[in-house]
């Protein structure tokens, strides 16, 4: 997607373009931290964004936003220094895990302060996970956020071959209560007996089941 | 919360500095530089402690313990700046135009509109002048001289750019500008010269933000 022409215009001036990046979390509530890399304030799609938040305090480094083949989804690693150790309590809540993230790019006009056309808004994704560094003349909170491609990596580790997890998904579907063979205790942490109860064919084969490529499904 | 430094006897002298953020991006093969600047300009100021004067030992006591307080609260200070020409009363600009009020609310970028001046009251460029916005002093210069109109009212060009938003009616402070800012650095130290009856402690002070 091209940049609005009216940054485009502004980044290309003889003027040493007035730049920005503009960081937001969605917090659940929802709660918003909305924060400038630079002092001052700078308001765009009826978001007003802060040099510094009173309680999660200001941007400290925003990381490059980096790809790679494979098992990697874009991401990138924005720290904050919060003023309190109960924001970064706040910051490392479990629950926090998969709040939306976003960084935009901007410029600003120098004379009416006002953001100029619409910033380009470079990455939507999740937290993925929090980290906190103390040291003598810093505390900073490294937040790492990942696109929300990320969940295609998940694994299904926890899908069962049985009846109770067939309805965990399809509810009242009664299928498997009269499949013999996956009424079976799964083995865990031990090899199956010399004559395992693989399911071949039937409930694995024909889909819908997420687990149906049957890896390391042992019963 | 802020400290107010007990004023400064003269004669002294101070180093301000504007400090910018950002960069100039210079090509090592000799390509154009082109510089991207950020948010957030402000001022720092430093003194000279090597020429606060001769001072009394209560002065210097009460010196030392403003910055000591400081740094023990947790608090920002505030020292007067210097304005150019404070001591001629010639230049300054006249009195009439030393407190205007800023004409209404949510302004931002690098003008600002003010009122209560007297009408053809003039002020110069160059001049320093400092706002209060929630409770901390903003400080910012004229970078054009400008002459109030038939209202009192006027557009002041000012650098750098606004970085918080002044309330209506605010007074901007050109007869006595002030900055405010944390002491820089953890550490403060001072030395004291028993012969010479003097003191001197380094200050230096940048804007938060």
């Amino acid at each position: 997607m091209a940049l609005a022409s009216g940054l485009t215009a502004a980044l290309g001036d003889t003027l040493s373009p007035l730049v920005f990046h503009a960081f937001e979390l969605v917090l659940p509530g929802p709660a918003y931290i909305r924060l400038l890399d630079g002092a001052g304030s700078a308001t765009f799609s009826s978001k007003t964004f802060v040099g510094r938040d009173a309680t999660y305090g200001a941007l400290g480094a925003i990381s490059t936003i980096e790809d790679s083949l494979e098992a990697r989804t874009p991401r990138y690693q924005i720290e904050l220094e919060p003023p309190t150790t109960a924001a970064i309590t706040t910051l490392s809540a479990p629950s926090l895990q998969g709040a939306q993230a976003s960084l935009w790019f901007g410029a600003v006009d120098r004379t009416t302060g006002q953001v100029i056309a619409t910033p380009e808004l470079l990455l939507v994704g999740e937290l993925d996970y929090v980290t906190a560094a103390l040291d003598q003349s810093s505390r900073r909170v490294s937040l790492y956020i990942a696109s929300a491609f990320e969940r295609l990596f998940a694994g299904d580790e926890a899908a069962r071959l049985t009846p109770a997890f067939h309805k965990s998904i399809w509810p009242g579907e009664l299928g498997l209560d009269f499949v013999v063979d996956a009424t079976a205790d799964p083995y865990w942490g031990v090899s199956a007996p010399v004559t395992p109860g693989i399911v071949s064919g039937g409930a694995a084969g024909t889909g819908g089941f997420r687990g149906s490529s049957g890896q390391g499904l042992v019963f | 919360m802020a400290i107010t430094l007990p004023p400064l006897p003269r004669p002294w002298r101070a180093s301000p500095t504007l400090v910018d953020f950002g960069a100039d991006l210079t090509p090592p093969l000799g390509g154009p530089i082109q510089r991207v600047t950020r948010l957030g300009s402000r001022f720092k100021l430093t003194l000279d402690p090597a020429d606060y004067g001769l001072i009394t030992k209560t002065y210097a006591s009460n010196l030392l313990a403003a910055l000591l307080k400081a740094r023990a609260t947790g608090q920002t200070v505030i020292l007067p700046f210097p304005q150019m020409g404070a001591s001629r009363a010639n230049d300054v600009a006249p009195a009439n135009a030393l407190t205007p009020l800023v004409d209404g609310a949510g302004q931002s970028g690098t003008v600002l509109n003010v009122r209560g001046l007297a009408v053809g009251a003039q002020l110069l460029a160059g001049q320093f002048g400092s706002v209060t916005v929630s409770g901390r002093s903003y400080l910012y210069v004229l970078t054009d001289s400008v002459t109030a109109n038939a209202l009192g009212k006027a557009a002041l060009n000012i650098a750098p750019m606004l970085r918080a938003s002044p309330a209506d009616g605010a007074a901007m402070s050109f007869a006595s500008p002030q900055i405010e800012g944390w002491l820089s650095g953890m550490e403060q130290s001072w030395s004291v010269e028993r012969l010479m009856l003097g003191l001197q402690v380094p200050i230096s002070i940048m804007e938060a933000d």
